[in-house]
């Protein structure tokens, strides 16, 4: 075990290792490896949860020292990686082989005082490991184990291997993002990942009021296809309530709304046009694009017209755009009330908007290895309870002793013996 | 209710909505899908988004076999589960109704915008002193401080002011808006979230509170690996996936001769590299030295990729489905469209669709619920309600209003 320094100076002894927030006093065991058992780990974490993830010596989170991920380097200075350091927030880290009969006692004990029980290893896995539902809920009738799949646990691919590309590929989110025309995309933000660790945590968090309410626990199941089809809800209803299942990606060039489309300006800088499907604003926008002609024109005069003639409105509204840089169209729309527009912003512009900035999205961890490292705080703001980050991603066994000797009053005899023996690390 | 399973997690609750479209509706109906007795509270013109036509270039209107009236697969789809009722919210008696109702509910989700019931006297402080239980949920376009007026379409703005419309495509192509309403479903399965945290919350004591939930952050949490990364790296910006630059080609996708695409996920080279090849029928790299190992793998990835590309394109995708699926660890599978999802078998074996049985509309299908608790799953209970279908039922029920004072706001106008 490694004895390094990552608690946050926030940490926060009056909510015993967990936090304040809606979670405050709950438990949770979590066995988990690269994004999506993670993501709900640590969810569960800043809402006050305290965590401890249990990391199998010989094959601790694939995540640690991930240097390179679809391209991207996402190696630290110190050899760390930058996507455990972001999934494993607000978390203490302990070592056990649980491939060892030892080592499956003692999360067994962990599992009896605990609320929460959460892994996303390959389904079966921990059930032939006997540490699998069935196995903790004779140590624990209320433990609520969340759980993660591919595909679902039912069916001939109930126990197949699954990574995030293979439920952006199946859910359909691969055909629903792109221009028309390209070939399927793969975004590398994880949406399968991302959407089923959130889906996991409210899964969770879900069987949390199950049991204050209803005085249960239960297994909790997420999959990458399900959370992936869940981010496609309006999708597919437009698809398939009553429908036959069309559904193609947007093509700007023939907006039904013109005026609710993406333009290119001269220096490649792009500018949405947000206006409603009506004739608000159309006046004081043609004046301001110079294009006063269109005003009256009976091909663009109200919004059926427009729609009808969509191709023919954007491809004028393409050229003229692109006579001007952004900051100049930014301007001019700024100065009726009636227009609304948006910049295209990328990613790095997120923690300088003036809405993030005045509503507290970020928050500046100050990380004694890496130094100012903003993250996103919460996409949920509780006023009474709020979500707080209160510690570093774990070293690998940073707390082993603490947890055994804290949590379960093991001595220091005790806990050299299970080293020793190679249980714990 | 399938058998040995109990109600679900949320029944003996009581949740108030008062909003529109996607964002609080779907939210609403998901907490309905967990049993909570969700009352939608529209004023007389109803939820704009009941007349939609078009949603995405698609005509979504659904049209009555009999009974009058239309609808849309949106509106449908966004609003099952609930009761609704309608009340004239710009008067001060519709909007003393809404008070009383708020007095002995346990939830609220508010679409108004940030400010807007505040000024009405419904405000979240108001409205917690006579009833400090109340979880509220505020919803906005950007969060509740520094609120701009809303644009029409807080959805897209936000995807372009996430960084998210540069995400999408190969690089070098134009930014890209995906008409999914990402700022919607992820935001309403967020306020659904929160809502239960502080459900959980409450029931260990806590008291009520206000959340806020906003199309902008719920749009940056989404994207957060990237956003985090880009700030922890300091990036200048996020790549975009390519597909013939990538250093591991067996993490990206290939098309087949039947122009269907297959993606490969494969990560282990120790583990996987041979059964792939073995799979694919590629033996012939073991002694190429292009590929003979990692290193070489990576230093012509391109060549490697132009080598996948041709191979891939020799066969049918079920012909690669069937070789890589020979191959018992190898992750890989087909890119499939919505139009595909109902006859997916995973779909089917684990429900992932239900088909219901709409009273006016016949049938049709829906998503169940994204995830499922064994014990106390979600369920289907009604479909969406027709403007004010349950006014005079909800005001007796849960306020005790009896005949004549529901005469009397008939009369007066305030209800319909």
């Amino acid at each position: 075990m490694s004895t390094g320094n990552g608690d946050s100076p926030r940490a926060n002894g009056s909510h015993g290792n967990g936090g304040p927030g809606p979670l405050s006093g709950i438990k949770v065991i979590e066995c988990s490896t690269w994004a999506f058992g993670p993501i709900a780990g640590h969810m569960l974490g800043d809402l006050g949860a305290d965590v401890i993830k249990v990391e199998n010596p010989n094959m601790p989170d694939a995540a640690r020292g991930l240097a390179l991920v679809a391209g991207v380097d996402v190696a630290l200075p110190d050899g760390e990686s930058s996507v455990f350091e972001i999934f494993n927030r607000n978390k203490r880290s302990i070592q056990i082989d649980l491939k060892q009969e030892q080592g499956q006692k003692l999360l067994k004990e962990l599992v009896k005082d605990a609320d929460v029980f959460l892994e996303n290893f390959r389904p079966g896995v921990f059930d032939r490991l006997g540490i699998g539902y069935e196995d903790l809920c004779k140590v624990n009738p209320k433990i609520i184990y969340g759980s993660t799949s591919g595909y679902g646990f039912k069916g001939v691919e109930g126990q197949r291997p699954a990574l995030d590309p293979v439920g952006q590929a199946r859910s359909g989110l691969m055909w629903s993002t792109g221009a028309q025309g390209d070939p399927p995309n793969w975004n590398t933000l994880g949406f399968a990942d991302l959407m089923g660790g959130n889906m996991l945590a409210y899964g969770i968090v879900s069987a949390l009021a199950a049991r204050e309410l209803q005085g249960v626990g239960q297994k909790v199941e997420c999959s990458h296809m399900m959370a992936s089809m869940w981010l496609e809800s309006a999708a597919i209803a437009s698809a398939w309530y009553q429908g036959d299942g069309d559904w193609a990606r947007f093509e700007r060039s023939e907006a039904s709304n013109p005026l609710a489309n993406h333009y290119a300006c001269s220096d490649g800088e792009w500018l949405l046009l947000s206006m409603p499907d009506s004739n608000d604003g159309w006046a004081s926008l043609c004046e301001a694009l110079e294009l006063g002609e269109l005003i009256e024109d009976p091909r663009f005069a109200a919004p059926d017209r427009r729609r009808e003639h969509a191709a023919a409105l954007i491809a004028l509204l393409d050229a003229r755009f692109a006579q001007q840089p952004l900051a100049e169209w930014a301007r001019r729309f700024g100065e009726s009330s009636e227009i609304e527009s948006q910049p295209l912003r990328r990613i790095s512009d997120l923690p300088d908007d003036p809405a993030a900035q005045a509503n507290g999205y970020f928050i500046d961890i100050g990380h004694p290895r890496y130094g100012s490292m903003p993250e996103l705080l919460h996409p949920v703001a509780f006023g009474e309870t709020p979500a707080t980050i209160r510690r570093y991603a774990p070293q690998l066994g940073e707390h082993t002793w603490e947890v055994l000797s804290d949590d379960l009053g093991y001595d220091a005899a005790r806990i050299a013996d299970l080293t020793a023996d190679g249980i714990v690390s | 209710m399938a058998e040995g399973t109990l109600p679900g997690a949320l029944v003996g609750l009581t949740v108030i909505e008062a909003s529109t479209h996607i964002l609080g509706p779907m939210a609403a109906a998901m907490l309905g899908d967990q049993g909570a007795d969700v009352i939608k509270v529209e004023g007389l013109e109803g939820d704009p988004a009941r007349s939609l036509r078009d949603y995405a270039g698609y005509d979504v209107s659904v049209r009555n076999a009999a009974g009058g009236g239309e609808s849309n697969a949106i509106f449908e789809v966004m609003n099952r589960n609930k009761r609704g009722i309608a009340i004239d919210l710009e008067s001060t008696e519709g909007r003393g109704v809404l008070r009383e109702l708020l007095t002995t509910a346990d939830g609220f989700i508010e679409g108004f915008g940030p400010g807007v019931l505040e000024a009405q006297g419904l405000g979240y402080k108001s409205l917690a002193s006579a009833n400090p239980g109340l979880i509220y949920c505020g919803l906005s376009a950007t969060g509740p401080h520094d609120a701009e007026p809303s644009a029409p379409n807080p959805d897209a703005v936000a995807a372009a002011r996430s960084g998210m419309m540069w995400m999408a495509g190969r690089p070098g192509s134009p930014p890209n808006w995906n008409n999914l309403s990402l700022g919607d479903t992820m935001g309403a399965s967020m306020v659904a979230y929160g809502m239960v945290a502080a459900i959980t919350a409450r029931a260990r004591g806590a008291s009520g509170q206000r959340l806020d939930v906003s199309q902008l952050m719920s749009m940056a949490w989404l994207e957060r690996w990237a956003v985090e990364t880009v700030m922890v790296r300091k990036l200048e910006e996020w790549p975009r996936f390519d597909r013939e630059e990538t250093r591991n080609p067996l993490f990206s996708f290939y098309q087949c001769s039947d122009d269907q695409w297959i993606i490969l996920g494969i990560i282990d080279h120790e583990r996987d590299w041979v059964p792939f090849c073995r799979a694919m029928g590629l033996e012939w790299m073991h002694e190429d030295v292009l590929f003979n190992s990692g290193e070489a793998r990576i230093a012509n990835a391109r060549q490697l990729v132009e080598a996948l590309d041709a191979r891939f394109a020799e066969e049918p995708r079920a012909h690669w489905e069937k070789r890589l699926g020979s191959e018992r660890a190898l992750i890989f599978d087909r890119v499939q469209q919505i139009a595909e999802l109902p006859e997916d078998p995973a779909v089917q074996s684990n429900a992932y669709f239900q088909d219901v049985e709409h009273p006016r509309h016949g049938p049709t299908k829906m998503l169940t619920h994204p995830t499922l608790l064994t014990k106390t799953p979600a369920a289907y209970y009604r479909e969406a309600p027709q403007l004010g279908e349950h006014t005079e039922e909800v005001l007796r029920e849960r306020l005790g209003y009896a005949d004549a004072r529901i005469a009397e706001l008939r009369s007066g106008g305030v209800i319909p």
